[in-house]
Formats: C-alpha cells, structure tokens, sequence
C-alpha cells in the first residue's frame, strides 16, 4: 500500500528537486549575477513550480468534473516538461557560451559562485567580500552547533509523528485527490460529495502533495509526513540565511550565530499551539506551517532589501536587477502565500502594503527631488501589483463561491 | 471597544502561552532600538513589528478583520508578522559581537565573546522556551506514515475483499477517526472530526462514545439509519449486550479493538 517501488526514490528527486532546479535556473536570469546561486536556483524555481500549478489546479478542480486530478496532473506535467524543455535549451546555449569565453561552465549558470572581481568587493551593497575565504575558528564552531540542531530537527522529523488534528483536512484532501481522482469534491473527514469546498480549495498545496504523490506513486500521507520535511526544513533555513545575510552583511560568523540561535529557538519556541515555531516542527508539511516559516521570512527578506535601498536612496547606485530583486521576492511570496493557505494570503499581503508604508513613513523627504517622487510613485505602483495575486485569487473565491 | 480589546489580549496570551520568550523579545527589541543605528533593520526589525502589534491590539482594526475573514478565531497569524525569532537571534548576534570586530584570532581574550557569550545566550533561549519534542502530541513513529500501526491494521481489516470502484461506511471510536482516511480513503465514516473538535451533534457518535455503558439496541438503529456497515469498538468500552446479538459478528481483531460487521 505504500507504492514504494524501484522508481520512487529517482520519480521524488525528479519532482522534489529537479523541476525546481530546472524552473530556477530561468529564473534567476532575472537577479543580479552575484545572487544567481544554487539556493537561489531552488529556491525561486520551486516558488515558480507552485505558481505555475495554482491557476492549472484552480481551473481543473472549477471546470472538470471527472477525472479532475488526473487532468490537471497531465496539464501540470505539460507545463513543467515544456519548462524542462526551455531549461535544457538555455543550458545548452549556456555550453557554447562557456567555451567561448573559456569559463567553467558551472559559473557560467551560476555567476554567484565566480571569483569577486575588486568592483564587486567595492560595491556597497555587497554581499560575499572575502576572497578565498578560510573560516576562523569561531565561524567553525557555529557552522558546527547550526549543522547539528539542523541534523537534529531532520533527524526528529523522521522519527517522530507529531499528532494535529488538522491533518484529517489536509493531508485526508490530497489522499482523496491521489485516491479517488477528485479536488476538494469529497467531504475530507467523511468521505461523502459535497460542493466544491472553494474556500481551502484555493490553496493548492494539498493538490501539489497529490501531484508528487501521484507522479512517484508513494502514498501521499508518507509525502506529507516523511518526504517533505526533509526537503522544506532546510529550505526555510536557507530563507532565514538569506535573511540573516541582508541584517549581517559580510560578518559570516555572525550570520551562522544568527541561524543557531534561531535553530535553538525553533526547537525549544513551542510556547503553545498557536506559533510559527512549533508550526514549524509540529506540521511542516502544511500550508499555514509554510506561510508562517517560508513565505513571511521571505517576504521580511524583501523589504529588508527595499529598505536598504531606500535609506540614503541607495537605489541610485543599484543596477536595475538589483532594484528589481526585491520585488521579485515580493510577487513570488505573495503568490506563494495563496498557494499555501488561503487565511496566510490576507496576512502577507499585509505585511507587504504595512511594510513598504513604514519603509516610505521612515525614509519620507519634505523636499524630494521631482525623480524621488517618480520613484516613490513607481513604488506604489509596484506594490499594487505584487499584491494582485493575492487580490486575484480572493476574487476568484468570490467569483467561484 | 474595551471588550474587544480584551478578545484580542485574550488572543495574544494564548498565542505567548505565559512564556518567558516574550520577555526575551522585548528585551531584544529593547537593544536593538538602543543600539541598532543601521535604519534598514530599525525599519523592518523594530517599527514594523511594533506597529504590528498596535494593530492586532486596536480594537477597531480587529472589527475590520472580522468583517474580512467572517471570523476573528485566525486573528493569532497577525502574530505571525512579528518575528520572535529573528529578532532575537538577531539581539544575540549583535550582543555577542558588541565589541569585538571580526578577523581577531581566538584567543582567551576573546574566547568569552565568541564562545561563552553565545552559549550563555543559547541557553537563556533553552531555559525560557519549552522543548518542542517533549510535547504531549508527539509521539514516536511506529511507520512511514507517521500514522498509529493499529489504525493501519483496523483499516486493513475493513477494506479486506472489499471490491475494487467500493467504498464502506464504517464508524470507529474518536481516538481513530484522524488517521483512518489518512491511510484508506475508500472507507467513509459515520462521523468525523468536525463532531469531536466543534462538539456538533451525530447520533452514532452519542451512542457510541457518550454512553457507557453502550446501548447496543440504539447504536445499531443509529448505525443501520446511516448505512454503516462495520462497527469498530476498543476492547474496554461498556457495552449492554453483546453485539452479536444485534445482528454484528466479530469479522476480526487487533491490540485494542475489536471489528464487527453487520449480518443483518
């Protein structure tokens, strides 16, 4: 019963991380070059994997009424393999570029991890200013103890089965979906038809679950319960590394410090039921877990990289991809925040409109210059649209209802 | 506007759960507004989270959430904005590091900087939290599912020569009704969680699970009346009679449940 079989290892890492790493490398043709690293890649290729699934699963669970998960599986494979496709082209162009310029081609793809040349040590918004970097023995011993309670967590995940009742909806929804070939139709803690359950139906992490599931022919309670931790802890540490970086800066040791402190907060944050710590550890492998501890800290990563831009208008000595990297953050996590969880969606796009108010509030000119109001409106105007997704979607609940 | 003020309070202790982290996160919103100067990290570090928590506090923001969200019972997740963690990781950070740039050697000098330092905070964390793992909902894994092997078994022993396309009704005591469709979606229930967790009103979950002990006559009209077909009952639960007698034969067993079908 479990659909384990010879395949189900290589099908997992296929749609757990290659589609993701495949997605990512287009992407992140939009950053700036010294944030197009492998994380990045992951990163931001599994938060488009999901955009690109929600509309295909909102329209096959509202349109089709047989069949429906088998449908929008088939669309959803479509849509990633013509994204493979597009991925293996431009990685192939990327050779004949690397051999022309007689660079390794590892850093043709991924220009982060190139030697910093001396103006990008110079630049102030720089990120990774050693060169050769050794670590002291200081960074050894917090690379060490963050290494551990990371190990720990990973360890414990597989170990231990939490017990939330919340697990009779969603886990129960994306069973159903792999099991019965239907979308939100069926009554999750009965089984009998209902309607179509629109309002949790517009967060299609369950269906993404299903998908995996479907597609490595594993049981869709072991995806949820075993599979994913292992890839999504890591993954909102590697947000919360991000985040650190922007706070720290250059300071290494200080940021591995940040991220073990912040490990030892998770695991001892279980205060009560209601916090994003035991969320974390408690129920990873659902959408509020994820909204709380991958999309929020995404989201603060972003406006730290606004704010930083805005003080001093430093926007003026950024490059327009680094302009545009927030924001981009910014869109994907909204985006993100829908998918996952339909009540997690209202509070991000909070965040986002609340966060640039007080970044405009705080860095406000009586006397701007006529540019500084272009930009400033321009601003507005870009937070309009990366709250749209979130609008839209809550639109479409009106709509669909 | 005072009582809905109170909601809210209500609201927020619920979600600290009187812990001393809390007192931690002030204490590290207090060092950073004194000695934080970059402006980046005072804005999304410090005012935010602060004018966060004045609008989960003020009343008649919490009126306008309700009229958004049909219900105030999710309000908590605004808490979710504020970020305890970061901050005071973050705090640490910076209290480790007050004086000492980095580059120096290890050497005694420093050792209490970068490593006593950050333990003795490590374990303020430690002692003001509470362990995650030593919590009363977690429990060992007996499989991959992460699932009671019992549970498992009992739904094994439903779904036994169960053709294939066929579902079955099947009502099981509240300690199982989370895990049975998290394994074998093709059993449908007499009840489920929405009647232990909200308290709403099913006859088979009155008869079986509130009476002790077990009217065996009144659960098999109420099992019949909603076309349930196996009866799952723990070993140690009252029953008035044997179920045999109302037309249910034993059809199999585990640990601590027993398995009856209805013959009638």
């Amino acid at each position: 019963m479990t659909g384990f079989s010879a395949a189900t290892i290589p099908l997992l890492f296929l749609c757990l991380i290659l589609l993701p790493m495949f997605t990512g490398v287009l992407v992140i043709r939009v950053l700036p070059e010294r944030d197009r690293t492998l994380g990045m890649c992951y990163l931001m290729g599994l938060l488009v994997d999901f955009a690109v699934f929600e509309p295909i699963s909102v329209y096959c669970m509202s349109q089709i009424v047989f069949a429906s998960f088998t449908a929008c599986t088939r669309m959803a494979l479509a849509a990633y393999g013509l994204i493979t496709a597009g991925s293996l082209f431009y990685l192939g162009r990327m050779v004949l570029k690397s051999k022309k310029r007689g660079e390794k081609y590892f850093t043709v793809v991924f220009p982060g991890y190139r030697p910093r040349e001396v103006a990008s040590i110079m630049h102030p918004r720089r990120e990774l200013p050693r060169i050769n970097h050794k670590m002291t023995p200081s960074e050894r011993l917090y690379i060490t103890s963050f290494g551990i309670l990371l190990l720990v967590q990973i360890v414990m995940a597989l170990v231990m089965a939490p017990f939330d009742g919340d697990d009779a909806y969603y886990v129960v929804e994306s069973v159903q979906a792999q099991q019965t070939d239907t979308m939100y139709t069926l009554h999750p803690y009965l089984g009998y038809s209902m309607g179509l359950d629109i309002r949790h139906a517009l967060a299609a992490w369950p269906m993404w679950i299903a998908f995996v599931a479907r597609i490595s022919g594993l049981h869709a309670t072991i995806v949820s319960h075993t599979v994913l931790p292992l890839i999504l802890i890591p993954l909102c540490y590697y947000v919360y590394y991000r985040c650190a970086r922007q706070v720290l800066r250059e300071r290494t040791d200080l940021v591995l410090l940040f991220l073990t402190f912040l490990s030892l907060f998770f695991i001892f944050g279980n205060i009560s039921i209601y916090t994003p710590e035991t969320f974390f550890l408690m129920r990873t492998w659902q959408g509020k877990s994820m909204t709380a501890n991958l999309v929020i800290p995404l989201l603060f990563t972003a406006l730290l990289m606004l704010a930083g831009q805005e003080v001093g208008e430093a926007w003026r000595l950024c490059s327009r991809r680094e302009r545009a990297f927030p924001w981009v953050l910014f869109l994907l996590a909204d985006i993100a925040s829908g998918f996952f969880s339909t009540s997690g969606m209202l509070v991000v796009t909070m965040l986002g409109g609340l966060g640039v108010l007080v970044i405009f509030a705080a860095t406000w000119k009586k006397k701007g210059e006529p540019d500084l109001w272009k930009h400033r409106l321009k601003l507005a105007g870009l937070t309009i649209c990366c709250c749209m997704p979130g609008m839209l979607l809550a639109l479409a609940g009106r709509v669909l209802k | 506007m005072y009582g809905i003020f109170m909601e809210s309070w209500v609201m927020f202790k619920l979600y600290a759960g009187g812990s001393l982290l809390v007192i931690l996160y002030i204490a590290a919103l207090i060092l950073l507004f004194f000695k934080e100067r970059r402006k980046p990290v005072r804005i999304v570090l410090l005012y935010l989270p602060v004018l966060i928590l004045f609008l989960f506090f003020f009343p008649l923001f919490r009126k306008l959430y309700v009229r958004v969200t049909s219900s105030g019972d999710t309000q908590y997740r605004m808490l979710w904005l504020v970020p305890m963690g970061m901050t005071v990781a973050f705090a640490g950070c910076r209290l480790s590091y007050l004086l000492p740039m980095r580059g120096a050697r290890l050497n005694l000098k420093r050792a209490f900087d970068r490593v006593l330092l950050p333990a003795v905070i490590g374990l303020v964390i430690i002692l003001c939290g509470t362990l995650v793992y030593r919590n009363g909902f977690m429990k060992r894994a007996e499989n991959v599912y992460h699932i009671p092997q019992e549970a498992i078994e009992v739904c094994e022993q439903i779904t036994r020569d169960l053709p294939e396309e066929e579902r079955i009704i099947a009502a099981v005591p509240a300690d199982m009704v989370h895990y049975v469709r998290q394994y074998d979606t093709d059993i449908i229930l007499a009840y489920g969680r929405d009647i232990i967790a909200y308290g709403y009103y099913n006859e088979v979950h009155e008869k079986m699970e509130k009476a002790d002990p077990v009217n065996m006559e009144e659960l098999s009209e109420a099992l019949r009346e909603s076309q349930t077909t196996v009866l799952v009952l723990r070993r140690d639960k009252a029953v008035d009679r044997e179920p045999g007698d109302c037309g249910w034969k034993l059809d199999g067993e585990t640990e601590h449940y027993l398995i009856y079908r209805d013959t009638d």
